[in-house]
């Protein structure tokens, strides 16, 4: 009898295998597909064999391993996320079943993500994986050893445009199209902006003209821009790099240390800030405070609150100052001299 | 008139250079007393000292220590070796093949006598490199179908192939006799390998247990080879050829074999390469530049065993080459003297392309020794005032024209206008 | 300020006419003393690598302009302006007397001559390391005349102490700097100084002493086309601004013409300025004020408005015409399109898709915020508030300084040398600001009124010395701060490294030297060396050998010719290299040493310039993993070990301590001796202390015409495995009648 179960257990065991080991058909992974929100399959678990494991009648699966946990701190990663949902997204909008124009082939995105460091998802030790991100694509008939991989460089947007180059080469389509995510918010201020300068243009020409020739608004934004380029806004346009870094705790990080060459996008806000400061500040001193005597009947209360004012301004210049060396610090730390803040002058 | 006066001294010059021997002839023959009496092959050595060679013979028997090919490591010992079939392992490693390449990349020349029974390895493998494949031991070139009982192998006279090694004019009817025991080997492609003479087209060579070595004219029974600095080697499948036996009728291609392999005819030398602007202004004093005429001009003589006569052709070629080839044409003859041959290009003009161009001839024929003279020189662009002025330029008139007078009439206009200009105010003066 | 209301208090008596005259004389004496204490700072400050080194020429361009002044002064002017140089670009040569800007080399060599004259024979080598200190004395004067002529004298001694110790300009001329734009900077201000008098004054005298400067800028640095460009504009804002005066007619159509005229003279520049679109803004400007000029005439004679609107119609017809004139001949060929660099600028990702060659070089990357301040300390604040205070007064003068400011800031922001051409104006506008303040706050003179009232003065006088107080202490930080940066950052010269040895005692890596001088000592003259671009100036400069490619990167295919060599197989490079006559190879590596500039690093570049020429034959892709990695160990591709930079750098290294394996220290893999393949065709002759240098020679060709790969593989077999392959038949094509 215990034989008897044993070999009863046995087939058993066996049939599950075979049945688990069988791989999926393009149903069930547009099934698996259907089931995320964003259409991406998650391969976090054993599972992962199963769906990638061919042969498949011709459906291509388009991989990517990645690490979005703040202790991998993956700056690539994190950039790539959103714009891998979008291609899936892309993808679905104009193949609602995954499938080409002409039927003959799919496509479905999967992926696997290290949110947790001390556990791996199984996909990683599979499949060996040191460096991330990794894009694979996975080939109909083929086993889970079989795959394409896709080089992930260049950067910002040039990472989607060579995987849909890849992926279009290998499955040699031409259809694959990359909408950019459609940002509502900015059609809406420049289509209305847009009206209100032509409605403005065309009943107040005159206000319009004396608007143009302010010298306050033109020097404003002169000093703007200036500002914006010394804070490294350039840097961003052409590198693209991430807004902000994650530390080690998960906090938000505004400043990319240790690193002269290179910045967070955030960086340009905060310096930004920074000089727009000091720009009100030096200026304040120099023409603002003059002008008080002009609000005061009085010489003696003018002088008063001028030299209040001035010692002030003084003062926040220095503490904006020192904010500024220290970040400096943060970023060349051999850099000897920052200020030190009021409050070490105060206890020391 | 300068031109042939500089070609004059030239030829002078090249006479007295020229009227020495190509080659001192130290000559050493290795063999092996068990395989040859030398007393069979007297014609042959007689040939050679008659040639003022002179031989030393190193007999390989079991007191031989060394075979010295080079003093001290250093220079070569001789300028020839023959190699008669020698047995035994104990040569290969006294001779190595790495020792003959070195012998041959030094410039000395080597008669290779291949016998089919005593194959040594470090031999072959040295004519392997050359790309000589000498059949393996023991495979006798065989041609069957030459007649009954008559082993030996006889190839007549269109089997000769290269008229600068072995000479002119063969008829059909002369007959060259090798030996039984005779070995045909496989040649390369390489253009340095010079065939000389084919097998019969009914012959084969039989290996044990292996395909034929050589089927019909796919084999050679001997072959040259000159290598780029012009060391000659040549093998011959067999011993016999030599001998006294057969001197009668392979006599004349004997003597023609070895005063190639040595080196004593089809010698050609350049007495240099020369290139000068067309007026013969040299380019140290002038260097070219874009669109110059130049003139290039060589002188060949050609060595026929006892005098520098001068080597005539047509086709020697010339070539400006920048990467590319600008320009390739025949040279002409130009001036034939007792020594020497001059060819000239005639004027040329220099590519509209400033670079540095490097002026060739390469003259390599299947035979005669190899002649490359090349040299490298700048040709210069145009310096700024060497571009014709604008006023000789047809059809920049227009513009200047057109600038003379916008200049002229800016002048009237300021004159006009200064002498209205003062009216007016007179005027206004006036009518207030 | 201070000054003007003192000579206007000191008019009536004689005796303050004395006076005056007294603080007069003790103000130039003043003047002079700053002045030579800013040329003593600026020159000193400079000299960090003369003393911790020695004098000797830096980085790879001043190489060459150091190589082609030595030539000049060995030669005359007219062999210098029609120099063809056969030993560089190989074979193609170079057009060199009319493909350099020969400003820099002229000056110096003229500057060798005067001093030999008054018999002061100094070699011509430590003029050009000491030249650039010595014009940055002169930067710092040209500054102070300019800021003099936006604000005052005060604000102009406050530009040139900035000017003279500012890092931004110290990192492109410290002593053996011996580049363009150690003289370009100088010639920049002075330009612009007598710019300003001329539209100030509408002085053609001022315009003239503009054009001539800006022909001196032009015969030295390709980046006269800012000066081109920033003066027109500054003539189209004011006219824009309806302040157009007779003054800026006859300044500017003075500077146009001349200036045009002048710089055609330079065979490099040649037609550019009527052929290229960079500079047909300058062109067109012309054109307008001649327009504007004709207006402004015909107004004054007939009044009227409907002139006004025949005005504006016109010139906008004339403007769109222009334009579309403009688009047509340049669509047509007859105007160049603007060149890559330029372009560049404007379209960020231009270079890095069209231009590899561009994109690769460093100068040429966008700069993050840290390297403002690092260049500028607390310039880099005041200068934003300096540019809305001119703002303020907006005379016609500080638009010039705005349009400069904004435009600069954002040129610098995308492209990392020209933060060079941004310090001037930062260094004027901070002063402008910081002397604006101390006209406040430094002005002790006590009103009459307020004598009453010794108490209040007394808190005013508290706050102004506070004030200025923490902005004298800010100054007194910049000091540090510039030498600081100076001596830490700008001051090697990457020829020799400087290192510590473990025991932290400063020494230095002196390989480049070294394989340069063995070059020179041990190959034949002619001797022709392929190395990457990067090095080509120092081989002829130092090594004096001929060079395939250099960092005048004029011919492109010619270097994708080098990259091929050294991205494909050995026996097809061999072939390329010989093809080219070169006799010898030579790589950078920094495995050793850990030093990351090395040519392994650059790989990818000399993949990408090839592959740009051909594409079926290098392919950038075969040198990653399929997992889409760099790798050199034992993971590497197949075409990546078998490339002949790899093959190249990596001979013998990992036998380095016999252990068969060995660390690279730049891109942390292992090399184990069964990664590297053996060399056939190249023979290593020369490796340098650290292995930072390796050189090759190429094998001769074999006497017996065979390949090297096939002697290499003789070499290689055992004397028994060769009998034996001699016993089968020859596996190769065969002679046949």
């Amino acid at each position: 009898m215990a034989n008897c179960k044993s070999i009863f257990l046995v087939l058993f065991l066996t049939l599950f295998q075979v049945l688990s080991t069988f791989a999926y058909s393009d149903k069930q992974l547009l099934k698996a597909s259907s089931k995320t929100s964003n259409k991406i399959i998650s391969l976090q678990d054993q599972k992962f064999e199963q769906i990638l494991r061919g042969p498949r009648e011709n459906s291509y699966i388009l991989l990517l391993l990645t690490a979005t946990s703040p202790n991998v701190n993956c700056a690539n990663c994190l950039e790539f996320e959103p714009m891998f949902a979008n291609m899936a997204a892309s993808w679905f909008q104009d193949h609602p079943d995954g499938k080409t124009l002409d039927g003959t082939k799919n496509l479905f995105f999967a992926k696997a993500d290290v949110k947790d460091t001390n556990n791996l998802p199984p996909i990683f030790t599979y499949y060996e994986i040191t460096h991330v991100p990794r894009i694979m694509l996975f080939t109909p008939n083929g086993s889970t050893k079989d795959f394409q991989s896709i080089n992930f460089d260049g950067e910002g947007k040039e990472h989607v445009t060579r995987t849909i180059d890849a992926v279009q080469r290998y499955m040699e389509i031409n259809e694959f199209a990359y909408h950019e995510p459609i940002d509502w918010a900015s059609v809406i201020i420049t289509s209305i902006s847009a009206f209100v300068i032509i409605f403005v243009a065309k009943r107040h020409g005159d206000i319009l003209l004396k608007v143009l020739k302010m010298r306050l608004l033109w020097g404003i934004g002169c000093v703007a821009f200036i500002i914006l380029m010394l804070g490294g806004f350039m840097f961003n346009q052409i590198k693209h790099p991430q807004l902000a870094g994650v530390g080690k705790d998960g906090g938000i990080l505004y400043f990319l240390e240790r690193e002269t060459q290179n910045q967070f996008a955030i960086e340009t806000q905060v310096l930004g800030v920074i000089y727009g400061l000091f720009s009100i500040l030096v200026v304040g001193l120099t023409m603002g405070v003059p002008k008080i005597d002009y609000f005061y009947s009085k010489p003696d209360d003018a002088t008063k609150v001028k030299a209040g004012v001035s010692i002030i301004l003084a003062i926040a210049i220095y503490m904006v100052f020192t904010g500024l060396t220290n970040i400096f610090k943060m970023k060349n730390v051999g850099y000897p001299y920052p200020l030190r803040s009021l409050t070490q002058f105060l206890f020391h | 008139m300068f031109l042939l006066q500089g070609v004059f001294h030239l030829i002078a010059f090249v006479a007295v250079v020229f009227s020495m021997a190509p080659e001192g002839s130290s000559t050493l023959i290795v063999y092996d007393p068990k395989l040859t009496e030398l007393s069979e092959y007297s014609k042959f050595i007689e040939g050679l000292t008659t040639r003022s060679h002179d031989i030393t013979y190193l007999p390989i028997n079991n007191e031989t220590k060394n075979i010295d090919l080079f003093i001290h490591d250093n220079d070569k010992k001789y300028n020839h070796l023959v190699l008669l079939p020698v047995k035994g392992k104990k040569v290969t490693r006294m001779l190595t093949d790495k020792l003959l390449l070195r012998f041959v990349e030094d410039g000395g020349d080597i008669l290779a006598v291949t016998s089919p029974i005593t194959q040594t390895d470090s031999i072959r493998l040295f004519l392997n490199q050359l790309g000589i494949f000498t059949a393996p031991r023991g495979s006798i070139l065989k041609n069957p179908l030459q007649g009954e009982n008559d082993e030996l192998i006889k190839v007549g006279g269109k089997h000769i192939l290269n008229k600068y090694v072995l000479g002119y004019d063969f008829n059909d009817d002369d007959e060259f006799i090798f030996s039984k025991d005779t070995s045909a080997c496989l040649v390369g492609e390489g253009s340095q390998l010079i065939p000389l003479i084919n097998a019969p087209r009914t012959s084969f060579t039989q290996v044990k247990n292996a395909e034929h070595w050589t089927d019909s004219t796919q084999g050679f029974l001997s072959v040259g080879f000159q290598s780029l600095n012009n060391a000659r080697v040549s093998w011959i499948g067999s011993q016999e050829f030599l001998s006294d036996k057969f001197n009668n009728k392979n006599g004349y291609l004997v003597d023609e074999l070895t005063k190639w392999t040595f080196k004593e005819k089809s010698i050609l030398k350049s007495f240099g390469a020369k290139h000068t602007h067309a007026d013969l202004t040299t380019y140290e004093s002038l260097p070219y530049k874009v669109g110059d005429k130049i003139i290039y001009e060589i002188g060949i003589s050609e060595w026929n065993g006892e005098n520098w006569v001068p080597f005539k052709t047509d086709d020697l070629q010339f070539e400006l080459k920048l990467v590319d080839p600008y320009y390739r044409f025949n040279l002409k003859q130009k001036e034939i003297t007792n020594n020497v041959c001059v060819y000239t290009s005639g004027e040329f003009k220099l590519p509209d392309h400033h670079g540095v161009f490097t002026f060739v001839t390469d003259y390599k024929r299947s035979g005669l020794s190899f002649i490359k003279e090349s040299d490298v020189k700048a040709i210069r662009h145009l310096a700024n005032d060497e571009y014709p002025r604008s006023f000789e330029i047809s059809n920049a008139w227009v513009y200047l024209s057109g600038i003379f007078t916008v200049i002229s009439s800016w002048v009237i206009f300021v004159i006009l206008f200064l002498i209205t200009g003062k009216r007016n105010v007179n005027l206004e003066k006036k009518m207030n | 300020m201070k000054q003007e209301s003192e000579i206007v208090s000191s008019k009536p008596t004689t005796k303050s006419n004395n006076i005056h005259w007294c603080v007069k004389w003790v103000q130039s004496i003043l003047t002079a003393l700053i002045f030579f204490t800013i040329f003593g700072a600026a020159i000193s400050s400079r000299l960090f690598s003369v003393i911790r080194f020695e004098s000797i020429i830096h980085e790879f361009d001043p190489w060459f302009n150091f190589r082609a002044t030595k030539y000049l002064v060995s030669h005359s002017f007219y062999e210098f302006l029609n120099w063809f140089d056969d030993r560089t670009w190989y074979p193609l040569g170079r057009v060199t007397g009319g493909t350099l800007y020969p400003g820099l080399m002229t000056t110096s060599a003229a500057v060798w001559h005067l001093l030999r004259k008054i018999g002061l024979p100094i070699d011509i080598r430590n003029i050009c390391v000491l030249f650039a200190p010595a014009f940055s004395g002169i930067t710092a004067w040209a500054t102070y005349e300019f800021t003099k002529e936006i604000k005052d004298s005060s604000a102009g001694l406050l530009a040139a102490a900035f000017m003279a110790i500012v890092p931004g300009y110290i990192s492109r001329s410290v002593a053996g700097s011996y580049d363009n734009e150690a003289i370009a900077i100088t010639l920049l201000m002075v330009t612009f100084m007598f710019w300003i008098k001329a539209q100030k004054t509408g002085s053609i005298l001022s315009a003239t002493a503009a054009a001539v400067f800006y022909f001196y800028m032009v015969s030295a640095w390709g980046g006269y086309v800012f000066i081109t460009n920033l003066i027109p504009l500054h003539i189209f804002i004011l006219i824009l601004m309806g302040r157009y005066n007779n003054r800026l007619y006859s300044a500017y159509t003075t500077w146009y013409a001349i200036g045009t005229l002048a710089s055609m003279q330079i065979p490099f520049v040649g037609f550019l300025p009527i052929r290229s679109n960079d500079h047909m803004a300058a062109l067109g400007v012309f054109g307008l004020i001649q327009i504007v000029a004709v207006g402004n005439f015909v107004k004054s004679q007939v009044s009227g408005k409907k002139f006004k609107v025949v005005m504006l119609v016109s010139l906008l017809i004339i403007f769109v015409v222009g334009i579309a004139g403009l688009c047509a001949l340049t669509y047509a060929g007859f105007i160049a399109p603007w060149t890559g660099r330029f372009y560049s600028l404007w379209d960020t990702s231009y270079a890095k898709i069209h231009i590899p060659i561009i994109a690769s070089v460093s100068e040429h990357q966008p700069v993050a915020w840290p390297s403002f301040f690092f260049d500028t300390h607390f310039l880099i604040w005041l200068f934003p508030a300096g540019v809305f205070l001119l703002f303020m007064d907006l005379a016609d003068e500080h638009v010039f300084v705005i349009a400069y400011s904004v435009l600069c800031s954002y040129f610098a922001g995308v492209m990392i040398r020209l933060m060079l051409t941004l310090t001037p104006v930062i260094c004027v506008a901070a002063a402008v600001a910081l002397s604006k303040l101390f006209d406040v706050y430094l002005n002790f003179s006590i009103k009459s009124n307020s004598n009453k009232n010794n108490k209040i003065s007394y808190v005013s006088l508290c706050s102004k010395v506070f004030v200025s107080a923490t902005f004298l202490f800010y100054l007194y930080l910049f000091v540090y701060h510039c030498t600081w940066v100076t001596s830490n950052a700008y001051s090697s010269p990457s020829v020799v490294l400087p290192s510590q040895t473990p025991n932290g005692e400063m020494a230095l890596i002196d390989d480049y030297r070294e394989a340069y001088y063995w070059l020179r000592m041990n190959t034949a003259e002619d001797a022709k060396v392929a190395a990457w671009w990067d090095y080509g100036y120092q081989i002829g400069g130092m090594a004096d050998r001929t060079t395939l490619v250099d960092n005048n990167t004029w011919n492109n295919t010619h270097i994708a010719i080098v990259g091929k060599a050294m991205a494909s197989r050995e026996d097809k490079s061999y072939e390329i290299l010989k093809d080219h006559d070169v006799d010898y190879v030579l790589v950078i590596f920094g495995g050793v040493l850990g030093f990351s500039g090395d040519d392994l690093n650059k790989f990818l570049w000399m993949i990408r310039i090839a592959e740009g020429i051909w594409p079926e034959e290098v392919k950038e892709r075969d040198f990653f993993t399929p997992q889409g990695e760099y790798r050199v160990d034992a993971g590497a591709t197949k075409t990546m070990r078998e490339s002949l930079l790899y093959k190249m750098s990596y001979q013998r290294f990992p036998e380095i301590y016999g252990s068969g394996s060995m660390m690279d220290n730049v891109r942390r893999q292992t090399i184990s001796l069964a990664d590297v393949e053996p060399l056939d065709y190249f023979e290593e002759v020369f490796t340098s202390e650290n292995w930072m240098i390796r050189i090759y020679q190429l094998k001769k060709e074999d006497q017996l015409g065979r390949s090297h790969k096939e002697i290499g593989e003789f070499e290689r077999s055992t004397h028994k495995s060769l009998v034996r392959r001699a016993a089968k038949k020859p596996d190769v094509s065969l002679r046949a009648l």
